[in-house]
This record gives C-alpha cells, sequence and structure tokens, in this order.
C-alpha cells in the first residue's frame, strides 16, 4: 500500500467554514461530512488498499466538535488502527491539528 | 623603501617599545632575576591557557546557550498569552445564550493561533540543544487538546449552543493546569 490516489479537499469538497457535530445541529456538521464524503472515500481507499489524503487547510478552522465526530466517528466504525494506516492528513495552515486529529481517532472506542 | 613603506607600523610600534624600555631602565633603574622559578613559570603558563580557553571557548558557549533560554522563555511568555486570550473570550462570552455564531469563530480562531504558537515552540525547542522530551511534549500538546475539546467540543457550533454552567470549574481548571505546565517549562528552561 502505497500510492494515494482518494483525496478530499475539505476547503473545495465540503465548504471553508466546518460547522458543528450533528446534521441537526446546524448546516455543514462533522456528521455530513462523515457520510457524505470522508466514508465513501474512505471505503474506497480500504477497497483498493490505498491512502486517502485529507487536505484541511484553507479553511477557517475547525471546533473540536466537528473534528471528534468526523474522524472519531470514522474510528468508532472501522477501528483506530486501520483509520490510522488509511489516512493521510495534511495540515499546513496548523500542523498541530494532525496530531489533534490522531488523539480523536485514538481516544474513539468502537460502536 | 618599499618595505618600511608597507611595514611602517609594524617598524614604528617596535622603536617605540625599545625607546620606552630604555627610558624605564633608565629612569628606575629596575633589576630582574636571571634565574626563573620553574613553578612561577609553570602557573603562568596554566593562567595564560586559561585565559585563553575562557576568552575563545566557555564565555561564547553561555552566551549561545543564554540566547537559546531567551528565545524559548519569550516564545513561551508569548504561548501563555494566546492562552490567556482563549480565556479572557470564555469570561466574555461565558453568559452569552445561545453563543453568537461571530463569537464561535473568534474561539475558533483563537484556537489556532494558539496551536501555532505551540508548534513553534516545540519546533523552537528540539532545534536548540535544550531538548523537550518526547513525554513532556506529549503532555504539553494533550494538555491544550483537552482543553480546545472542553471549550469547542460537545454541542459546540449548533444554533443553540452555551457554555454549560455546570463545567464552569472544569473550564477553569483546563485553563490552570495549561497555565502551570507553560510556567513550570519557564522554570525549567532557566534552571538547565
Amino acid at each position: 500500500m502505497t500510492a494515494t490516489i482518494e483525496k478530499i479537499i475539505i476547503s473545495k469538497d465540503f465548504i471553508e467554514a466546518p460547522g458543528a457535530r450533528n446534521i441537526d445541529e446546524g448546516k455543514h456538521s462533522g456528521e455530513a461530512f462523515l457520510k457524505k464524503l470522508l466514508l465513501p472515500k474512505f471505503e474506497k481507499a480500504l477497497k483498493e488498499n490505498t491512502i486517502l489524503l485529507i487536505d484541511l487547510d484553507n479553511t477557517e478552522g475547525y471546533a473540536t466538535s466537528f473534528l471528534e465526530e468526523a474522524f472519531g466517528g470514522l474510528a468508532r466504525i472501522y477501528g483506530s488502527e486501520k483509520v490510522l494506516s488509511h489516512i493521510d492528513l495534511k495540515t499546513e495552515d496548523e500542523p498541530l491539528l494532525k496530531d489533534e486529529i490522531e488523539m480523536y481517532i485514538l481516544d474513539a472506542k468502537p460502536l | 623603501m618599499k618595505f618600511i613603506r608597507i611595514y611602517k607600523v609594524q617598524i614604528l610600534s617596535i622603536l617605540v617599545g625599545v625607546i620606552i624600555g630604555l627610558l624605564v631602565n633608565h629612569l628606575f633603574k629596575i633589576n630582574f632575576e636571571d634565574k626563573v622559578n620553574p613553578v612561577d613559570f609553570a602557573n603562568l603558563f596554566v593562567t595564560l591557557i586559561l585565559a585563553i580557553v575562557i576568552a575563545f571557548y566557555v564565555e561564547p558557549s553561555n552566551e549561545s546557550v543564554r540566547v537559546e533560554k531567551d528565545l524559548l522563555i519569550e516564545q513561551l511568555k508569548d504561548l501563555k498569552s494566546s492562552v490567556k486570550d482563549i480565556h479572557s473570550l470564555f469570561v466574555l462570552f461565558y453568559d452569552e445564550a445561545p453563543l453568537q455564531n461571530v463569537n464561535k469563530q473568534k474561539f475558533i480562531t483563537s484556537f489556532r493561533s494558539t496551536s501555532n504558537q505551540l508548534d513553534l515552540f516545540i519546533n523552537q525547542m528540539n532545534h536548540c540543544n535544550n531538548n523537550l522530551s518526547a513525554v513532556e511534549e506529549t503532555e504539553l500538546k494533550n494538555t491544550f487538546f483537552r482543553y480546545k475539546k472542553t471549550l469547542t467540543g460537545g454541542n459546540f457550533n449548533s444554533l443553540t449552543f452555551t457554555f454549560s454552567s455546570a463545567s464552569e470549574v472544569k473550564y477553569e481548571t483546563l485553563y490552570l493546569n495549561l497555565t502551570k505546565k507553560i510556567n513550570h517549562l519557564i522554570l525549567d528552561i532557566n534552571k538547565s
């Protein structure tokens, strides 16, 4: 597994101002991002045994509620180890965001 | 003539030295011992070596360490000030019900700025000789992430979000923990 085929640029493919945690709490939530973009692309990367690159730059910033629901949510479905081995995060605007997201993935308990 | 023109300063210095020597000898009648004590000679030699070592190696090295320490401490003070700004936002908007979108964005922007201050400090620390241990680095980052999670987790960014009065003590404790960690680092760097 070396190639990066799937890619998500949050600012272009989703929104520049990510929103709340759940769909019923407002637009552009972490749950919506997980269901519409992250989960389908991750499953494709998993099936093809490749890496999914997620570009988090050029947005207005992320609240924990969004990040935890999206990435923690993915780890609750597929487990932390599988998620960490199939995603790559690009976070030049805020380098520590990568560590923060990895912490939410590791903290997620399977459903 | 060309030789004299090139070395005129050196020749002049030697001449001045000889004249001063003759004058001193003539005026004060100084007598020098013919015998040299080997202990005194060794003492002079060691003193000379120490003076050279201190001037060329010890002092520049101390100065370089002080510059590094000052830089790291300055960076930590900026980080502490950034964390304080977040706490000030919390104190200002704690009662706002619901928290307005523009104010939610202020929290997110402040956390991003603080995160980048923290990243800058970790980079500088690793660049200097004063390395932060992996455990200390993880602890510092996790304390910051926990603080962010407590303030912007839950249903933050929802239309009805307000800070929970039940968690007020928790917000305060995490803010103090983070400030305490930064203060300890300042003291440790200064002592090292």
